[in-house]
């Protein structure tokens, strides 16, 4: 990656003074690159024109050799190379260079590079007052403005001052750059915020056509998405995957970006569409993209999408095609719901075997292909599946809540109905009432005789022992935790664990829930030694997820391991790359190369 | 100007003694409105005929007649370049009875007329002055008593108000109240540059040298708006970010104007420090620069700023380098106490630096 | 003048601790998190309410938030098949007793204004998706004053959400309360939202030190 290029010098910023078409600056060598977008390359560091055999500008090496920064220094030789494979790093890289009136300006480059900048300026004061006949090098003060005006718009940004965003990049055009693309984004989201489309629009399309970065171009589509329409988008992701192509870079994933984009709003409109709200050429596409990339998140999207019309045979189809390509105890609950729409028990049954017991959303699920029976319940027969049941596969719970009512007025309360009310009033947010029924299901338990005859099943199993291999008690005290933690009520649960009685995966999964909210509110209070502690004790009883995995990496970068916090949320991203993995691993990257 | 006002706001009394001159140049009779006055005995004998009463109190005439811990570090220290020592004895042993009473060591803020101290809190700044005003004192008047009383000072200051934050050895503006959770409230001003280097210099009190030392990165992290002026007052929070302080006046003015003042008698050169100020300054020609500048927004006041605060401009454009001069108009027959302090230590600092009054 | 425009802040900042006592440094994020809620029991809400077999009460809890706030839930019993809790939330703001906590006070537990017709229409989407909510024109009154409440329905149920602040110190609060604030969510199956907010309307609150009713206030 390239990250000295200062190809946008002044590129950028003609949008802040100038009409938003006209790009053009002074010198030759004006490109047009897209219809309306004429851009000029400012001369740069070995780039831009045409360079000089020879000639190789070997400022910004000397600079990184003198601040011992290698990975910048080792980045540099490897451009230059590039640029002319005839070049040799200079010999005296190394060596001390002229300094003026005799002072020597390391201390203050070391400041620099460390990003303490007003640290930088303090000391370069006090030395001026020391040696009045000194004067700081025109680099050094370069360096100093550029990295104040880029504090100073990004503190503006930081607090929504959108116009002083946009003053602070006109005061120093330079602080809008490639190697600064942090500051471009912002100037262009400045744009956007205060409705200058056209203007937010110019400078996307001018970094995507003049950052060389393929990754940089493709964040920057991402990042734009939130600000422009679905065809500026288009224009962007054309323009950010042909526009002056990098030796060495593949635009490939640049082109890519913009149907990701349109799939994931196809998708995020899927999860609260009601029926039919995507047009068939949006699920068309929606599906083809899925397919195409096997990603399994959106295979799941568009079953519950499918389920939720009761249009069971396509969400079966998804479902199959989720935890095909990537099984899950998510993807089984959506395939045994799926089936039990179709009325295809035995496949149910079959999906959810390597789960059962081990997934609470499976062993839920599996309810609505044998749902708990009373005494006045009705045996499963030709005539269908019951109402229960149907709300059940439906996932519709006010459904689940009436047909219980319902069965209870008819002939009473049983065990398994009170238990199936408290699932369902935990899916409808009401956990404390929840919390109540399994109470009152345990009361009951202790009442109610074993049945030898009614639900069939039971007499084969036991009356005693409910789905999951786990007894009616069990159930009765895992959903009571189920709902506890849904209150809040941490602490309590905490202190009452061990006394559950509860089968050991239970308790881990309990215990491991308690842990990430424990954890939740440790780094809030920003206690990040705790954060790592609880998730260190989670880890040994459940694979560590995602969403915890970023929080782990936040922990690390506020205890100042940013290494290792980058090199999380690096693994994270290149697993599924999001808004929030995204975001986490430029903001690590940046602050370990003082890169704001 | 041009519309007769209704009543003589102090933009228009300052714009007629500018421009009719020595024609009204009030008391003490300085030179005309181009030159800045130079600091002597006859400056001195003026101040103390209007603003020290026999007992040695300094008065605010700015402010219904009260007296502060700074008014009196102020006074001594014009005293003790006037080689007045009689008047030096009188202020200190009237800031010894009535506002060192904390058993602190520190000064009281202020003195009221009618009430003498009501408020028993500290400004840091006052108390800066006068332990400075008393190291100048026992230096010129080989007297061994004030230096005493200014180390005393000085450790209680290091006690009471200098704090760590973020890396930083910071000054709190009084001992109580300047703390908001995490966040400090700071004043710029507050950094009397030379007196933290005269401190620094005492036996043991080497952390005036990090207090000053943050001082210049404080005064680099809190610029604002398009000026890049000092707040008044700044808030820092834990990570040592600042901010324009919240139920403060948001603004840059009559505090924080003293910023390229101690800077500049310090030594200081380095145009970055004293740029903001001279770009303000010259943005309003050098005669009617507003007395406030809203932060960060930049809206400026009706008032213009005093003889004294054109003082401090036309000292931090001449360091800045650039280029443009600043007009310093004669005091007005009624010229407040801090204008004419301000003048004065302005002359006082240019005449340390070798410049041109 | 500019030495008032200086010394202003001072002084008012200085009279302020005067008379709270002597400052020292903080630093303790601790006393300012929130607990996580914890069970009580309902004789130990800050509040009674009529009884009402529509809306028993399910469960209580509490929490609290540095040494200023004090929350509590209420959960009501939910005759309808909707989703969400019927609740009853009160949050008690107490008047700092030290100058410790007039110095590191907490964020605030709830906004002021309560809601924004933006926050408003958010709450109502989350509280009642499916449903169509209206804001009412008029305010209702209870015990404590008047209070804003919206309606929400769809074909079988009504739901409605109550909101109210009280900051009478003058005339209600006792000394050491600062504001009391209160939220009410019940959805029901009668079409008549008076009586869903039946409850709210008699809902009595007992705190360690007399709350004054507003109607007794107005002869005076």
């Amino acid at each position: 990656m390239t990250r000295l290029a200062v190809p946008l010098l002044g590129v950028l910023l003609s949008t802040v003074s100038l009409a938003p078409v006209a790009f053009a600056q002074s010198g030759p060598g004006g490109r047009a690159l897209a219809p309306g977008v004429k851009v000029e390359v400012a001369p740069a560091p070995g780039s831009g024109t045409a360079p000089q055999p020879g000639k190789v500008d070997e400022t910004a090496l000397r600079y990184y050799a003198r601040i011992g920064d290698v990975e910048r220094l080792e980045a540099e030789i490897a451009r230059l190379r590039a640029l002319d494979p005839t070049w040799e790093p200079p010999k005296d890289l190394f060596a001390p260079q002229p300094t003026t009136a005799g002072v020597d300006e390391s201390p203050f480059w070391a400041l620099v590079s460390a990003g303490k900048i007003a640290e930088a300026r303090a000391a370069v004061a006090e030395q001026r007052r020391q040696t009045p006949s000194w004067q700081p090098s025109a680099n050094l003060l370069k360096e100093l403005d550029l990295a104040e005006a880029a504090g100073r718009l990004r503190g503006a940004s930081d607090t929504k001052r959108w116009q002083d965003v946009i003053d602070a990049a006109a005061a120093q055009p330079e602080a809008v750059a490639c190697n600064r693309l942090d500051n471009a984004w912002r100037l262009a989201e400045a744009y956007a915020e205060l409705k200058q489309t056209d203007r937010a629009f110019d400078t996307y399309k001018t970094i995507v056509s003049q950052c060389p970065s393929a990754k940089e171009r493709r964040d920057t589509i991402f990042k734009a998405s939130r600000h422009l329409s679905q065809a500026q988008i288009r224009e962007l992701t054309a323009l950010g995957a042909t526009a002056n192509p990098a030796a060495g870079e593949d635009y490939a994933a640049v082109r890519a970006a913009e149907a990701e984009i349109e799939t994931g709003r196809l998708l995020e409109r899927a999860g609260t569409a009601r029926p039919g709200s995507l047009s068939a050429s949006d699920l068309a596409q929606l599906e083809r993209t899925i397919r195409e990339k096997q990603d399994s998140g959106g295979a799941l999207a568009l079953g519950w999408y499918f389920q939720r019309q009761k249009k069971y045979a396509e969400a079966q189809g998804w479902f199959a095609e989720a935890n095909g390509w990537s099984p899950s105890d998510q993807a089984a609950e959506g395939l045994i719901l799926a089936y039990a729409g179709l009325g295809r028990k035995a496949e149910a049954r079959a999906a959810a075997e390597p789960w059962r017991g081990k997934s609470s959303r499976v062993d839920q699920a599996l309810k609505s292909v044998d749902p708990p029976r009373g005494g006045g319940g009705r045996p499963a027969g030709p005539q269908g599946p019951s109402e229960l049941d149907q709300a059940l596969a439906r996932r519709d719970f006010a459904g689940c809540l009436t047909a219980i009512q319902r069965a209870i007025s008819r002939s009473g309360p049983t065990v398994a109905l009170v238990q199936q009310r408290g699932w369902c009033l935990l899916e409808l947010k009401r956990p404390s009432e929840a919390e109540a029924a399994f109470v009152e299901a345990q009361a009951l338990a202790a009442r109610e005789p074993v049945r030898g005859q009614g639900a069939a099943r039971n007499s084969v199993r036991g009356a005693a022992e409910a789905e999951g291999g786990m007894t009616r008690a069990q159930e009765n005290a895992y959903g009571q935790a189920i709902a506890r933690l849904s209150t809040g009520d941490t602490v309590g649960l905490t202190q009452d664990l061990a006394r559950l009685n509860l089968t050991p995966a239970q308790k881990a999964e309990v215990r491991a829930s308690l842990l990430s909210t424990e954890a939740g509110r440790a780094l809030e209070d920003k206690r990040y030694h705790d954060v790592l502690r609880l998730l260190d004790a989670r880890k040994e009883l459940v694979p560590e997820p995602r969403n915890l995995g970023i929080m782990r990496g936040w922990a690390l970068y506020n205890l100042q391991r940013v290494e290792e916090a980058y090199k999380l949320f690096k693994s994270i991203d290149d697993r599924l790359s999001t808004r929030e993995s995204r975001e986490a691993v430029e903001t690590s990257w940046k602050t370990i190369y003082h890169d704001w | 100007m041009t519309t007769p006002s209704r009543r003589p706001s102090r933009r228009d009394v300052l714009i007629a003694a500018a421009t009719t001159g020595a024609a009204v140049a009030g008391l003490l009779a300085l030179p005309g409105p181009a030159l800045a006055a130079p600091y002597d005995a006859a400056a001195w004998r003026g101040y103390a005929r209007r603003f020290l009463l026999p007992e040695g109190r300094v008065v605010d005439t700015g402010n219904k007649g009260v007296s502060h811990s700074e008014g009196q570090g102020y006074g001594m220290l014009l005293a003790e370049a006037a080689d007045d020592r009689e008047a030096f004895d009188r202020m200190w042993g009237w800031t010894q009875r009535n506002l060192m009473v904390r058993g602190d060591g520190l000064a009281a803020w202020r003195w009221q007329p009618d009430g003498g101290v009501t408020d028993r809190n500290n400004a840091s700044d006052g108390d800066i002055l006068i332990a400075w005003a008393l190291l100048r004192g026992a230096e010129r008047w080989k007297a061994e008593a004030y230096r005493t009383a200014a180390a005393a000072i000085v450790k209680a200051l290091a006690a009471a108000v200098v704090v760590e934050q973020a890396g930083m050895t910071l000054l709190l503006p009084g001992r109580d109240g300047f703390r908001k959770g995490d966040t400090l409230v700071l004043n710029p001003s507050y950094w009397v540059f030379p007196a933290l280097r005269a401190f620094a210099a005492l036996p043991g009190a080497e952390i005036w040298r990090k207090v000053a030392d943050s001082g210049l990165v404080l005064l680099s992290k809190a610029r604002f708006g398009s000026f890049q002026l000092p707040a008044d007052w700044v808030a820092l929070d834990s990570g040592g970010t600042p901010t324009v302080a919240e139920g403060f006046r948001k603004q840059y003015g009559y505090d924080a104007v003293r910023v390229p003042l101690y800077l500049a008698w310090d030594g200081y050169r380095d145009p970055y420090y004293f740029r903001p100020f001279a770009m303000l300054a010259a943005k309003y020609g050098g005669t009617a620069v507003p007395a406030t500048v809203s932060l960060p927004g930049g809206t400026t006041t009706q008032v213009a700023a005093s003889v004294g605060m054109l003082a401090v401009y036309r000292l931090a454009s001449r360091i800045a380098g650039t280029g443009n001069e600043v007009t310093v108009p004669a005091f007005g027959p009624d010229e407040d106490y801090y204008s004419t302090t301000l003048a004065h230590m302005a002359a006082l600092a240019a005449q340390s630096l070798g410049f041109e009054p | 003048m500019s030495g008032v425009s200086r010394f202003l802040r001072l002084s008012v900042l200085a009279t302020a601790l005067l008379t709270a006592g002597c400052g020292g440094w903080v630093r303790d994020n601790l006393t300012q998190s929130t607990t996580p809620w914890r069970r009580v029991q309902p004789t130990a809400l800050p509040v009674s309410l009529p009884d009402n077999p529509q809306f028993p009460i399910v469960a209580a809890r509490m929490r609290s938030t540095g040494a200023v706030y004090k929350s509590y839930s209420v959960v009501l019993g939910n005759p309808t098949a909707l989703p969400g809790e019927n609740r009853l939330t009160v949050d008690v703001q107490t008047l700092p007793d030290s100058l410790f906590g007039a110095l590191v006070q907490p964020a605030r537990v709830f906004p002021v204004p309560l809601y924004t017709l933006e926050s408003l229409t958010r709450t109502l989407a989350a509280e009642f998706p499916d449903m169509t909510a209206t804001v009412a024109d008029a305010a209702r009154r209870n015990r404590y004053g008047d209070y804003d409440y919206a309606i929400a329905q769809d074909e079988e149920n009504t739901c409605v959400l109550a909101w109210q602040l009280i900051t009478d110190r003058a005339r209600m609060l006792p000394e050491r309360i600062e504001a009391v604030r209160l939220e009410y969510r019940a959805c029901g199956t009668s079409r008549n939202p008076r009586v869903l907010l039946q409850p709210f309307d008699g809902l009595v609150l007992i705190l360690p030190e007399t709350v004054l009713e507003a109607d007794g206030l107005s002869g005076l």
